[in-house]
């Protein structure tokens, strides 16, 4: 049985890859199992400058999910390429930088950076909702997609993936946007805008009031804005939002996703990842699906 | 001491004042070694965040915990049952370092702080170990039974309501020791009083620190605790650089 996918010319031994921000830069859960065995790692988001990250508390429960308000707090891209990208390189998955910036020409220079560097992919993060100037400034009009993706797409020497925000009126604009721009593929959905409120203290529970919710209850809004996009792109989609099991992850292929990404499941039991993986596989076994490939847009809509 | 994921079932699980519960727990198989001051990531029943919950005792195959009932993650928590079983992470986190030419320690906590304290004394026989140790009342203090007593040379109980031993706060008696280590977990107010003192007598302090946590295990940055470290404010992870820290760098807000 073939696992293997491609997303922009890039194969993937499957189609999971661990999720930006919920997954470091593979260490700690490399500790629990061998994290090559997942198709793919996304890096913590990155930024030219190390950041500090927002002031706690940084997260919430919620139904069926989490708010969380980090704010990109990463060691700084330079840190990344000397520190952390040996490590990840020697785990024999692909590597997948997520790049974070809060101007045009920090995203211009980043991207610069990471693409003298021995990552696989980048991922550019236009749909951070926790930090004030952090991306999402870009990634609500496609305009504003347009524009940061063409800027950074002239700098950029690696297969491009942009991420987008699911805060936004047309998500399938943006995903034409990002494809006119010359995006190799979109990966969606980033979190989606919340606030959690402690009623006895009659205060915000996060420490800068808004979050990002992810989890399992946000997998209805992602299942269907993959669609919706499925249907406006050509560019492959890297799907994402609330994957918690194997079913999950075929779900989102049949929408259209060639890939997809696993976060806020690892938050929840560190072997999430690499557990639906499995589940896939026993999935496509007991499906007689010779190849994951054929799942992505089989949807039937008859 | 790799952390390892496991079944626990519940053994044992007594009720205490203030919603406090005593559980202990069965694995299948042999436990990894846990040292004080480390934690285990507990699954809740019908939720999805973990709680983080200090290691109180431990043998081969059995753990105890120490957890109030404080919110509805760790109220389903407490509620179950004996034989219920749920799955942990243990052990995490960096636990209380025991400096090997100090022998005269002190236990400062307060209410379920006192909790990460005990195994300090109870695997350190040979550390000359005074506990100061506060509650709102006796009934409080019920939840340990006599285990500090049996585990510390020096034990002073200190209630709110003078119910038991020392009417006012443990902090008030710290006057009255000078030990070469004082390790402490409780609320800020204590913390606050516990950097001041060891600041003025030049006494090496450890605290142990709690934050809403995510992963548990270093990832995800959201247990963020404030330490200054070299002139510098920084934000650290209560899971995987902590939870315990040398006092005089805590940022106690």
């Amino acid at each position: 049985m073939n696992l293997k996918t491609t997303v922009a010319g890039v194969e993937f031994k499957n189609p999971i890859i661990a999720a930006s921000g919920t997954f470091g830069f593979g260490r700690e859960y490399n500790e629990f199992y061998d994290v090559g065995l997942l198709g793919g790692i996304s890096s913590k988001g990155l930024t030219l400058e190390p950041r500090r990250g927002n002031p706690p508390v940084r997260i919430a429960e919620t139904p069926s999910g989490m708010l969380n308000s980090v704010g990109l707090q990463n060691p700084g891209v330079e840190h990344f390429i000397e520190y952390e990208l040996p490590f990840m390189r020697g785990l024999g998955t692909v590597v997948i930088a997520n790049a974070a910036g809060s101007s045009e020409s920090d995203y211009v220079r980043i991207v610069e950076i990471l693409s003298g560097a021995d990552v696989d992919m980048i991922e550019l993060n236009i749909s951070c909702p926790n930090v004030k100037a952090g991306g999402m400034a870009f990634g609500v009009a496609p305009e504003g997609v347009e524009h940061i993706v063409r800027a950074v797409r002239k700098a950029c020497k690696k297969p491009l993936i942009v991420k987008l925000t699911p805060n936004v009126s047309n998500i399938a604009d943006n995903a034409r946007a990002a494809e006119r721009a010359g995006a190799d593929a979109i990966s969606l959905i980033n979190t989606v805008a919340g606030m959690a409120v402690d009623f006895k203290k009659r205060k915000p529970v996060l420490g800068v009031v808004g979050g990002g919710l992810s989890g399992a209850c946000v997998k209805p809004i992602a299942l269907r804005m993959v669609h919706e996009c499925y249907k406006a792109v050509k560019i492959p989609i890297i799907g994402m939002g609330g994957i918690m099991c194997g079913e999950d992850a075929g779900e989102f292929m049949l929408c259209g996703a060639a890939a997809v990404q696993v976060g806020t499941a690892n938050i929840l039991d560190p072997f999430a990842a690499l557990t639906i993986v499995n589940e896939l596989t026993k999935l496509c076994e007991r499906d007689n699906i010779s190849d994951v490939r054929t799942l992505i847009g089989g949807l039937s809509l008859e | 001491m790799k952390p390892i994921k496991t079944e626990l079932t519940i053994i044992a699980n007594e009720k205490h004042a203030g919603n406090i519960h005593r559980i202990t727990c069965k694995s299948d198989g042999a436990l990894p070694r846990m040292a004080a001051g480390q934690f285990a990531h507990l699954k809740v029943p019908n939720r999805d965040l973990r709680r983080p919950i200090c290691i109180y005792d431990n043998a081969e195959d059995t753990v105890t915990f120490i957890i109030a009932g404080v919110g509805a993650g760790t109220d389903a928590f407490v509620s179950q049952s004996v034989g219920a079983r749920f799955d942990a992470l243990l052990p995490l986190g960096n636990g209380f370092p025991v400096l090997p030419d100090k022998t005269n320690i002190a236990l400062l906590g307060g209410g379920t702080g006192c909790a990460p304290l005990l195994k300090l004394a109870k695997d350190n026989s040979t550390l000359n170990v005074t506990a100061l140790l506060g509650f709102p009342s006796a009934a409080h203090k019920a939840v340990y039974g006599d285990d500090f007593e049996k585990a510390c040379g020096r034990v002073c109980y200190c209630t709110d309501d003078g119910s038991l031993g020392y009417h006012g706060y443990p902090t008030d008696l710290l006057t009255e020791i000078v030990p070469e280590v004082l390790y402490v977990c409780g609320a800020p107010g204590m913390m606050r009083t516990a950097k001041e003192y060891c600041k003025k007598l030049g006494v090496i302090g450890f605290a142990s620190v709690e934050q809403r946590m995510g992963c548990g295990v270093g990832a995800c940055l959201v247990c963020s605790v404030k330490v200054r470290e070299g002139g510098e404010e920084k934000l650290l992870r209560a899971c995987a650089d902590g939870p315990v820290f040398p006092i005089e760098n805590l940022v106690i807000d």
